[in-house]
C-alpha cells in the first residue's frame, strides 16, 4: 500500500467502515427530539448601518418561532480574545452586536422555525434598509493600512545582517513581485451546530477542530463554568483551518436554543461558509534577491502586503497571513529583511488555511529562486543545494533533524530530473508543451500539547483498551494512529483498541491544527501505555519475564487506567529548531494555443520524522498536494471592488480541484525519526504537502512555455497567446 | 424558497393549460436549473407543473434526421448511437457539460432554457436587468471575467451557458412546441433565443405556457466529422470560458462545407456564418482557420475583465478546427 | 418506435392528480410518509424528515455531488430533486446499498481497502456515484467493460473531495471494476 522504501507500519483506517456505510455521524446528522432549524440572514451591503430591520413578515410566517436581531439578542459575556490560546471567537466583535455593517454577508438576523423549509422562507422575508458608507474590497482602495508587529508571537518586521549593503553589492539581483488571491479552506462539510440546553448546561454538537476552544468561547458567552458546556465533534467533515475559531453561528445557535427552550440546528449555506468563516488573505509579495554569479544567496528582502478586516484593528490576536516565516529560515542567506503591511478591507477577517503563511511564502520564494536559477544558468535543484541551510539562520539554532538533501536526491531520482533540458520549450508531446519544475516544501514542527487516557480492561474475550482524548478526527487518521500507538504500547491487536475523540468530556487536547494532533497526542498515549505496563508489572509480582499476553490475561474484569500529557512546543526551544522539509517535482502539459494546463505527474518526498501509519500519511500528503494544485490553477475567492460583494461564493465559482485535475501522485518519505521532537520521532504532516506545490507547478509552466506567470491562479487567461 | 404548489399530469394539453392559465406557473423537468434558482429566490413561481410524466422521453433516428423528445435526458442523448455517429459534436458537447449526475437529471429541452450563470443574476440582490428589468447591469462595471464578448448590450452581457446549444446552433435544428391554444409550432433553432438588447429578461420567443415537446436535428453530411472543444479553468464540472463546436467537410484538401458555433463567450447560442464562409472554398490551413476565427470575433466588445476571451475564443476555434482537420476522415469521433 | 414529438395535441381534458396531505417516498425499498411541502428536496426529506443522514449536503446547489443517490437506478443529485416529484420512484441511498448482514458492498470494500477517503463527508456520495458508474459502463459497453484511469477520473468528477482522496478513489473504482467478474 505504501510507496516508501522506509518500512512504516500501515493500517486500514479504523473509522473507515463507519464512513463508507454513512454511519459516521457528523454535526448536522444529529437530530435531538424537538429539534428546530435556524437560518442566518446576511447584510447585502459592504459597509454602513442598518437603519431599519423589518421582521414582521418573517415572524408571522408559518412555523417561525423566533427572529433574533441586535434589538432582541440580549447580553453576551465577554468573549476570549485569543491571546491566551484558550479559544478564539470568529471576530473581535460578537455576533449581532449592533447595527453597523462592516462587510457584505455579516449576519443581521437569525430565523428559527419548526422545519428547515420554513426557516429558509422566513429568512427570505427579513427586510433591511441600509445607510451605506464608503468601503474597500480591493487592496489598492484601502484607506487604513496596518503594520503588524507580530502574528502568533512571530515578529513580522525583521532584519538581520546588512540587507542594504548586501543588496547594493550583489552581482546578481532580481526584484520581482508575486501575488496570490484569496483562498478558502472550503471543507466539504459546511459549518454546522446543533445546540441543546438542559437547564443551565449546554450540549453542542459542532463542526469544530477544537472542542475545547468552543467550550471556552461558549462558557464565556453565556457566563457558565466550562464544565457546564459540553462540546462534541467525533467526526468533522474536513476543516483545513476554518474550524478553529468558534463560529458566530455556534454562539447564535446556543443563544436561540436557550431562548426557545428547544434544540436548534444551524447549517451554514455554502455561500455563508465562503464569506463568514475566514479565508486565506490575498498576498502581494515583493521579493528582492541578491546573489553571487553562481546563485549563492547574499540577501533576501521580502516585503508583503495582505489584507485584514476593517473592524479588527486593535484585536490583539489578529491574524495576518504570515508570509515571511519561512523565507527567513529556509535557505542560508546572510542578510535578510521582511516587512508586512495589511490593508483593512470590508471583508470577513482572514483566518488560517492549511499551511497559513507557509503556502503563500513558498509560492513567492520558490518561484523567485527558479527565476534566479535561469538568471545565473544553474539547474533549479542545484541552486537550492548550493543555498542549503545547515542550521536555522533566523533562530541561530541547529535543526533537530534535517534530511532535505536526501529528499532532493530521492525525488530527483524517482522523477528522472537528470534528463531535464535546461531551456524552456524544449519538451513536446504532440500538440502539448511539457515542462518540469520543482520546489522545496517546508513546515514547522509544532506540538500544542495533549492529555490522553488509556484504559485497559480484562473482558471475557481478552483485554481491550480504550484511548480517550478531546482532539478531533478531521480526516487526518487520528482514530487509526492512536489505536495503532496503543496497540503497539500494550501489545494488543489494533482491533482490540477503541479510540474516543472529539468531546470536551474527554482528557484535554489542544486543537486539531498546525499538523499537531497526532504528534501531540500519540506520545501521550505511548506514555500512558508505559504506565499501564508498569502497573501490569506490579500485578505480575516477581515474574518479570512473563509474556505480555499472559500478563494481560491476569486481569480478568480488572481495569487499569493511566493518563499522560505532552507539553506545547512552538518551532524551537533552547536547543533546536524543529522543521519539516520536502521536495516536489512536477510535470505539466500545456496546450499553448488555448492555455490549457494539466498537471500530469507529481513526485514528492518528505522529511517529517517517523511516519506512524503509511496508509493515512500517504493520503494526507496527497490531499495537501491536491490543495497545492488548487492553489496553483483554480482557487480564487473574488470580491467585487465596485459593488463590494463576493462574486463567486459557491462551489461552481470558487473552483477546487476535481478528480480529473489530479494525476497519479508518487509520494514517499525519508522516515528518519526526530527523537528530539518527541519520543515517537514523528513531526506533523498534514500541511507540508501544499507548501511548494504552487511554485513547482508555476516553474513547470515556465519550463513548458517560457511564460512566467507571477499571479495565481495560473489560468488559460494568463497563458493564451 | 417561497411556498408553492406542485402538480403533474400525463397529457400535454393539460400541463400547457395549467401553466398558461396562471402567470406565476412554470414547467418543471429535470430541475437542475429550476430548483437551483428557486432556492436562490431568483425565480418565484407559485406553481410548478411537472412535465416528466408526458410521453416525450424518446429518441428516434430516422433516415435524414434524429427526433429527440423534450424530456430525453442529456445522458441518453449523449450516448445515443445515432447522435454519436451523425453529429458527434452534440454528444461531445453534452458530455463536456456538468457532471454525470446532472446529465442524468437534465433534459434536452431544459437545456435550451438554461439560465445564465452571471453572478449578479444569481445573487438575487444586485442590480440586474435580466432578473429585475430596469435596475441596471452590475456586470458592466463589476467583475466580468466570465461575461460575454459577443451579443451583449448596454443592458446585459450575461453568457448563455449551454454546451449542447452551442452544438445545436451549428447543426440544422428545429424546436417543436405546443402553444397555449393547443396549436403546435416549429421554430428554427436560430430563432429560439433572443438577443438581450434592451429586454434581457426576455430570453426566447416562447410564450408563457408554451411547451417544448422536442427537437429535430436534420442530418448534415459535414456533421459526421464534427467536434466540440471546451476551455475552462479546471478539467471538468465547470462552465466554459470559451468553446467551439465545429464541423468540416474537406474534399481534396479544400473545405467544401463548414459549420461553426462558439460557446462561453456570447449572450445566446452563437453560430458564425461569417467564419463558415471564410473557410468554404479554400484549403484547410491554419492561416485560413485564423482568418475564420478573426471573422467570428470581429464584432466582439470586450470589457476589462473578459478581454482575454476574444483571443481565447479565436484560439479555441482555431485549435478545434486544426484538430478536426487532422482527424482521419471516416472515423467518427466518440 | 413511436415518435417522441407529437405533431398534434389531443384536447381531451385529463383528471387532475393532486397530491394527498402526506407524501409517500420509497427509500431503499421501504415506504416513508412525510408531510407535504412542495419545497422539500429529496435530500432534506432524507436528512431532516426521516433522519436517514448518510446522504450529505455539501452545497445544496448541484455543485459538489455529496448528495448523490440513485433514483430508479441512475445517479442523481438529491439536493436538486423535489421530493414531491419522486413519490412514485425508487430511491436508493448509502444506507440501502450496505448489506444488512454486516458485510460491505464491493465498492465500499474497495474504498476502505484503497483508503479512498479521509474526512468521510463526501464518501457516501462518492460510493453511490461509483456504484452507478460501474452499472453505466456495463450498459454502455457490456459486462467486460473496462475504463482507463483518465476515464474514471472524468466520470467521477461530479463528486468533489476537498481532502483530496482522488487518486485512491480512482484506485478503488479500478479495484471494484476488476472485482466484478473475479478478474482481480
Amino acid at each position: 500500500m505504501t510507496t516508501t522504501q522506509e518500512n512504516s507500519p500501515a493500517h486500514v483506517r479504523v473509522d473507515g467502515r463507519a464512513k463508507v456505510t454513512g454511519q459516521a455521524l457528523y454535526t448536522a446528522d444529529h437530530h435531538p427530539p424537538g429539534l428546530t432549524h435556524a437560518v442566518l440572514v446576511g447584510a447585502t451591503v459592504p459597509s454602513g448601518r442598518v437603519t431599519g430591520l423589518d421582521t414582521a413578515a418573517a415572524s408571522a410566517a408559518p412555523g417561525v418561532l423566533l427572529v433574533l436581531t441586535p434589538a432582541n439578542r440580549g447580553r453576551l459575556g465577554q468573549l476570549p480574545d485569543g491571546t491566551r490560546y484558550d479559544g478564539w471567537p470568529p471576530e473581535a466583535r460578537p455576533p449581532l452586536a449592533d447595527d453597523t455593517i462592516h462587510r457584505w454577508g455579516q449576519y443581521i438576523a437569525l430565523v428559527v422555525a419548526e422545519t428547515l423549509e420554513q426557516a429558509q422562507y422566513g429568512a427570505s422575508l427579513v427586510r433591511a434598509r441600509y445607510e451605506t458608507a464608503p468601503f474597500a474590497t480591493a487592496l489598492d482602495d484601502a484607506t487604513v493600512v496596518s503594520r503588524p508587529e507580530q502574528v502568533m508571537g512571530e515578529p513580522m518586521q525583521i532584519s538581520r545582517g546588512d540587507p542594504d549593503t548586501a543588496w547594493a553589492d550583489a552581482p546578481v539581483r532580481l526584484d520581482v513581485t508575486y501575488t496570490s488571491p484569496n483562498n478558502h479552506p472550503c471543507a466539504l462539510e459546511p459549518h454546522a451546530t446543533v445546540a441543546e440546553w438542559d437547564g443551565e448546561t449546554l450540549l453542542v454538537h459542532d463542526s469544530t477542530q477544537w472542542v475545547r476552544g468552543d467550550q471556552a468561547v461558549l462558557s464565556a458567552a453565556f457566563g457558565l463554568a466550562p464544565e457546564a458546556v459540553r462540546v462534541r465533534a467525533p467526526y468533522v467533515g474536513g476543516m483545513f483551518g476554518s474550524k478553529i475559531a468558534t463560529g458566530s453561528h455556534t454562539i447564535l445557535a446556543a443563544l436561540a436554543a436557550r431562548r426557545i427552550g428547544r434544540p436548534v440546528k444551524i447549517v451554514l449555506t455554502r455561500k455563508q461558509v465562503l464569506t463568514n468563516v475566514g479565508h486565506r488573505s490575498e498576498t502581494v509579495q515583493r521579493m528582492r534577491v541578491g546573489a553571487g554569479p553562481d546563485g549563492s544567496l547574499a540577501v533576501l528582502r521580502h516585503d508583503t502586503r495582505t489584507h485584514a478586516a476593517v473592524n479588527e484593528d486593535g484585536n490583539p490576536s489578529e491574524f495576518h497571513e504570515p508570509t515571511s516565516t519561512m523565507s527567513r529560515l529556509l535557505y542560508d542567506v546572510p542578510a535578510y529583511s521582511a516587512t508586512h503591511e495589511s490593508a483593512r478591507l470590508n471583508v470577513m477577517a482572514p483566518g488560517w488555511m492549511r499551511a497559513p503563511g507557509e503556502a503563500t511564502c513558498q509560492w513567492a520564494l520558490e518561484s523567485t529562486l527558479d527565476e534566479l536559477a535561469y538568471e545565473v544558468g544553474a539547474d533549479p535543484l542545484e541552486l537550492r543545494r548550493r543555498n542549503h541551510a545547515g542550521r536555522d539562520p533566523h533562530h541561530d539554532l541547529p535543526w533537530s533533524s534535517k534530511h532535505l538533501l536526501e529528499c532532493y536526491e530521492q525525488g530527483a531520482r524517482r522523477f528522472g530530473w537528470d534528463r531535464r533540458p535546461d531551456a524552456p520549450r524544449s519538451l513536446r508531446d504532440g500538440p502539448d508543451l511539457i515542462g518540469w519544475g520543482m520546489a522545496t516544501a517546508t513546515y514547522p514542527g509544532w506540538r500544542f500539547g495533549a492529555t490522553a487516557r488509556v484504559r485497559l480492561s480484562g473482558t471475557a474475550g481478552g483485554p481491550r483498551a480504550t484511548v480517550s482524548t478531546s482532539g478531533s478526527e478531521v480526516g487526518n487518521g487520528a482514530y487509526t494512529m492512536l489505536a495503532m500507538t496503543a496497540a503497539e504500547g500494550l501489545g494488543l491487536p489494533v482491533e482490540r483498541v477503541t479510540v474516543e475523540l472529539g468531546d470536551t468530556g474527554l482528557p484535554p487536547s489542544a486543537q486539531t491544527g498546525g499538523s499537531s494532533l497526532t504528534v501531540s497526542t500519540a506520545p501521550a498515549v505511548r506514555d500512558a501505555c508505559l504506565d499501564i505496563r508498569v502497573q501490569l508489572a506490579r500485578l505480575a509480582g516477581g515474574r518479570p519475564n512473563m509474556a505480555d499476553g499472559d500478563l494481560l490475561a491476569e486481569v480478568p474484569g480488572a481495569t487499569l487506567t493511566a493518563e499522560a500529557s505532552t507539553s506545547p512546543l512552538f518551532l524551537r526551544d533552547g536547543e533546536f529548531a524543529y522543521q519539516s522539509f520536502g521536495a516536489h517535482f512536477v510535470e505539466v502539459r500545456v496546450r499553448p494555443e488555448i492555455g490549457r494546463i494539466r498537471v500530469s505527474r507529481v513526485v514528492s518526498v518528505f522529511d517529517v520524522g517517523r511516519v506512524l501509519n503509511a496508509t493515512t500519511a500517504r493520503s494526507q500528503f496527497i490531499g495537501a498536494i491536491i490543495f497545492g494544485i488548487g492553489q496553483a490553477l483554480h482557487e480564487n475567492l473574488i470580491y467585487d471592488p465596485v459593488h463590494g460583494l463576493p462574486v463567486n461564493a459557491d462551489l461552481g465559482g470558487y473552483l477546487v480541484p476535481v478528480n480529473a485535475d489530479v494525476p497519479a501522485i508518487d509520494v514517499s518519505w525519508i522516515g528518519a525519526p526526530d527523537l528530539a521532537f518527541n519520543p515517537l520521532g514523528c513531526r506533523g504532516l498534514g500541511e507540508i504537502g501544499i507548501t511548494g506545490m504552487a511554485p513547482a507547478i508555476g516553474n513547470a509552466v515556465f519550463h513548458a512555455t517560457g511564460v512566467r506567470v507571477r499571479s495565481l491562479p495560473i489560468s488559460p487567461a494568463e497563458l493564451v497567446r | 424558497m417561497r411556498p408553492l404548489t406542485y402538480e403533474r399530469a400525463t397529457a400535454i394539453d393539460e400541463v400547457v393549460r395549467r401553466v398558461a392559465n396562471r402567470p406565476g406557473a412554470a414547467f418543471l423537468a429535470g430541475g437542475t436549473t429550476v430548483v437551483d434558482l428557486l432556492k436562490l429566490d431568483v425565480i418565484t413561481p407559485d406553481l410548478l407543473v411537472d412535465v416528466r410524466d408526458l410521453p416525450l422521453g424518446g429518441i428516434v433516428a430516422e433516415p435524414g434526421r434524429i427526433r429527440i423528445g423534450a424530456t430525453a435526458s442529456n445522458s441518453d442523448v449523449a450516448v445515443h448511437p445515432a447522435v454519436r455517429e451523425r453529429c458527434p459534436v452534440l454528444a461531445e458537447a453534452l458530455l463536456a457539460g456538468a457532471s454525470p449526475q446532472l446529465r442524468n437529471m437534465a433534459t434536452i429541452a431544459g437545456n435550451l432554457l438554461q439560465r445564465t450563470r452571471c453572478t449578479y443574476f444569481r445573487d438575487g440582490q444586485s442590480a440586474c436587468n435580466k432578473r429585475e428589468p430596469g435596475t441596471g447591469c452590475s456586470a458592466l462595471n463589476g467583475v466580468n471575467r466570465d461575461h460575454a464578448v459577443l451579443g451583449g448590450s448596454d443592458d446585459c452581457i450575461a453568457v448563455f451557458p449551454s454546451d449542447a446549444c452551442t452544438a445545436l446552433a451549428m447543426l440544422d435544428t428545429t424546436v417543436h412546441t405546443v402553444r397555449p391554444d393547443g396549436a403546435t409550432r416549429v421554430i428554427d433553432f436560430a430563432e429560439l433565443h433572443t438577443a438581450p438588447g434592451h429586454t434581457p429578461h426576455v430570453e426566447t420567443v416562447l410564450e408563457h405556457g408554451e411547451l417544448i415537446t422536442g427537437l429535430v436535428v436534420e442530418d448534415l453530411p459535414a456533421a459526421r466529422r464534427s467536434a466540440y472543444l471546451k476551455v475552462r479553468d479546471r478539467t471538468s464540472y465547470e462552465f466554459a470560458l470559451a468553446s467551439a463546436a465545429v464541423a468540416l467537410e474537406i474534399t481534396d484538401g479544400v473545405v467544401t462545407a463548414a459549420r461553426i458555433a462558439l460557446g462561453g463567450v456570447a449572450t445566446r447560442p452563437w453560430r458564425s456564418h461569417a467564419a463558415e464562409e471564410a473557410l468554404i472554398g479554400g484549403p484547410a490551413t491554419t492561416e485560413r482557420f485564423a482568418g475564420a476565427a478573426a471573422e467570428a470575433l470581429a464584432g466582439a466588445r470586450p470589457l476589462a475583465g473578459n478581454a482575454f476571451k476574444v483571443r481565447l475564443a479565436e484560439q479555441t476555434l482555431i485549435t478545434a478546427l486544426t484538430d478536426l482537420a487532422s482527424r482521419p476522415t471516416e472515423e467518427p469521433s466518440s | 418506435m413511436t415518435d417522441p414529438i407529437p405533431t398534434s395535441v389531443d384536447q381531451k381534458p385529463v383528471a387532475t392528480q393532486r397530491p394527498p396531505s402526506g407524501m409517500s417516498l420509497h427509500f431503499n425499498g421501504v415506504r416513508h410518509m412525510i408531510p407535504v411541502d412542495a419545497r422539500t428536496t429529496v435530500l432534506d426529506a432524507l436528512r431532516e424528515h426521516l433522519q436517514l443522514t448518510g446522504t450529505k449536503k455539501g452545497c445544496d446547489h448541484g455543485q459538489c455531488g455529496a448528495c448523490t443517490v440513485h433514483i430508479n437506478g441512475r445517479r442523481v443529485l438529491a439536493c436538486l430533486s423535489l421530493a414531491v416529484a419522486h413519490t412514485d420512484d425508487d430511491i436508493r441511498t448509502i444506507e440501502g446499498v450496505t448489506p444488512s448482514d454486516g458485510a460491505l458492498h464491493p465498492v465500499q470494500e474497495a474504498f476502505l481497502a484503497c483508503d479512498a477517503l479521509q474526512c468521510g463527508f463526501c464518501t457516501p456520495g462518492q460510493i453511490m456515484s461509483a456504484i452507478a458508474l460501474l452499472d453505466e459502463i456495463k450498459t454502455e459497453q457490456g459486462p467486460a467493460a473496462r475504463l482507463s484511469s483518465d476515464e474514471i477520473r472524468e466520470r467521477m468528477s461530479g463528486n468533489i473531495c476537498r481532502c483530496g482522496a482522488y487518486p485512491n478513489i480512482v484506485a478503488a473504482v479500478t479495484r471494484a471494476m476488476a472485482g466484478q467478474d473475479g478478474a482481480r
